[in-house]
C-alpha cells in the first residue's frame, strides 16, 4: 500500500512539475507575442507559428522573435510558405546564439542573431561574452553586426568591439560605431575604419546620430599617429 | 466405544464419569454457525472497502498537496513571472527609461510616410511620420534600451530603409532593414 501510495505521488508530482514548466514558459512568455498574430495571420500560418513557438519556448528561447519575423512577413506581403522558412530560420539561430553565449537575455540573443546573420560565428560569440563579463551584450552584439555588415572581417570587428566596449558605455560604443559605418561610407577600408587609424576628427564631428535622447556619447579617441 | 471402555479401565468413577462427560458430542447449531461466520466476512469486507476507499482519499489528497508544492517550486524555479535570465546571468540587468528616438526620412512627393518595425509589430500604419517641412517627414518615438529593426513605409505601400541607419543583415523579405540600437546602462 505504501509503495503504490508512493509511487502514485512522485508519478504525479513529475507529470505536474512538467506541465507546469511547459504551461509556464509556453504560456507566460508566448501566449502574449502569439496573441499578435491574431486578425493578421492566417489560421495556418499562425498555427506553423504556434508549433515552431511551442518547441522554441520549450528550449527556453523567446518567441518573441519568431512573432516578429512572422508579422514583418505578413506586413511586407510574403507568403506563408517563405514566412514559416524565415521563422524557423530565426528559430535555429536563436539557438545557436544560446549556445554560444550560454545563459542570456531575450534581447542579447535577438542581437547574437542578427550577428550571426552579418556573419560572426558562435565561437566569435562565445568570445564576445568572455571578454565581457558581466556586460549586457545587446549593444557590442549590435554594433558588432553592423561592423561586418560595412564590410569589416568577423575577427577583426570582434577585436575592436572588445577593445572598444571595454573602454566605453553602450552609448560610447554606440558612437563608435556610427564612426566606423560613418568611414567607411566615406570610403575608408573597413579594416582600417575599425582600427581607427583612418578616423578623422573632422568625420566624426560633421556626423549626425541617427537617433536622439539616452545619455551623450563620448566621441571615439583620436587616431594615434604613425610611429 | 468397546475400546473406549476399555481405556477408562482403571479409572475410579469420577474420573471416569469426566471422560464420559467430555466425551459427550456438542450439540452444534450448523445454520447458526454459518450464519456467525458470514456476518464476520461482511463485516471484514464492509471494513475493507471502507477502508480502501480512505486510503484512496489520502493518496488523492496527499497527491494534489504534493503537486501543488510541486508546482509552486517549479513556478519558482524557472521564474515564474520574473525576468528569468536575471538571476542567472551575470550581467548587469538594466531597467533603462525610455529614450526618444527621432525617425526622419526625406521623401519628396510623398503624401504620406510612416515607419513599421519590430517596436511596432511591424504595423505599416500605426505609427506615422509628420512632415515637418516639403520633403522631410519625422517622429519620434520612446523606445527602451534594445536593438530594433524597421522601414520606412511610403504611401501605404513602399517599403524603403532608412539611409542614415545602420543595415540589419537579414533579408528574409528581400528588403534590408534599417537597425537603431538604443543604449541602456551598459558600463564601461
Amino acid at each position: 500500500m505504501m509503495s503504490r501510495f508512493i509511487d502514485t505521488l512522485v508519478a504525479s508530482l513529475a507529470v505536474v512539475a512538467l506541465a507546469v514548466c511547459i504551461g509556464n514558459v509556453a504560456g507566460a512568455q508566448g501566449v502574449a507575442a502569439l496573441q499578435q498574430l491574431d486578425g493578421r495571420a492566417s489560421a495556418s500560418l499562425k498555427a506553423q507559428v504556434t508549433s515552431v513557438a511551442d518547441s522554441v519556448a520549450h528550449a527556453g528561447l523567446p518567441v518573441a522573435p519568431l512573432v516578429d519575423k512572422a508579422l514583418e512577413g505578413i506586413s511586407k506581403g510574403a507568403d506563408d510558405n517563405r514566412i514559416m522558412i524565415a521563422v524557423r530560420g530565426v528559430a535555429n539561430d536563436l539557438g545557436i546564439a544560446r549556445r554560444a553565449l550560454g545563459p542570456s537575455s531575450d534581447n542579447e540573443l535577438a542581437a547574437a542573431v542578427a550577428a550571426l546573420r552579418a556573419g560572426s560565428t558562435p565561437p566569435g560569440l562565445t568570445r564576445l561574452r568572455k571578454e565581457l563579463p558581466g556586460r549586457q551584450l545587446v549593444v557590442p552584439l549590435s554594433v558588432l553586426a553592423s561592423l561586418i555588415v560595412d564590410g569589416a572581417p568577423a575577427q577583426s570587428a570582434i577585436v575592436a568591439v572588445v577593445a572598444n566596449a571595454r573602454q566605453r558605455d553602450d552609448s560610447g560604443l554606440l558612437a563608435y560605431g556610427r564612426s566606423v559605418s560613418h568611414d567607411i561610407a566615406g570610403g575608408v577600408a573597413p579594416l582600417t575604419a575599425i582600427t581607427g587609424t583612418q578616423a578623422a576628427p573632422h568625420a566624426l564631428s560633421t556626423f549626425k546620430p541617427a537617433f536622439t535622447g539616452g545619455k551623450t556619447a563620448p566621441l571615439p579617441a583620436p587616431p594615434k599617429p604613425k610611429p | 466405544m468397546a475400546e473406549d471402555m476399555d481405556d477408562t479401565e482403571g479409572l475410579d468413577a469420577a474420573e471416569q464419569q469426566l471422560v464420559a462427560q467430555l466425551r459427550t458430542p456438542i450439540a452444534v447449531d450448523t445454520d447458526a454457525f454459518d450464519g456467525r461466520v458470514m456476518a464476520a466476512v461482511q463485516r471484514e469486507r464492509a471494513f475493507g472497502r471502507a477502508g480502501r476507499r480512505a486510503s484512496h482519499r489520502m493518496v488523492a489528497a496527499t497527491t494534489v498537496a504534493g503537486a501543488a508544492l510541486a508546482a509552486v517550486i517549479a513556478f519558482v524555479m524557472i521564474g515564474g513571472g520574473v525576468d528569468r535570465t536575471a538571476p542567472e546571468h551575470p550581467a548587469k540587468v538594466v531597467h533603462s527609461a525610455l529614450s526618444t528616438v527621432r525617425f526622419t526620412l526625406v521623401a519628396s512627393g510623398a503624401s504620406q510616410v510612416a515607419v513599421a518595425g519590430s517596436f511596432n509589430g511591424w504595423n505599416a500604419t500605426a505609427t506615422p511620420l509628420r512632415r515637418i517641412d516639403k520633403n522631410t517627414w519625422a517622429a519620434d518615438i520612446p523606445l527602451g534600451a534594445g536593438r530594433y529593426v524597421y522601414q520606412f513605409v511610403i504611401d501605404g505601400h513602399r517599403w524603403v530603409p532608412d539611409p542614415q541607419a545602420p543595415r540589419d543583415p537579414g533579408d528574409d523579405f528581400g528588403a534590408t532593414n534599417s537597425v537603431v540600437t538604443v543604449a541602456g546602462s551598459g558600463s564601461a
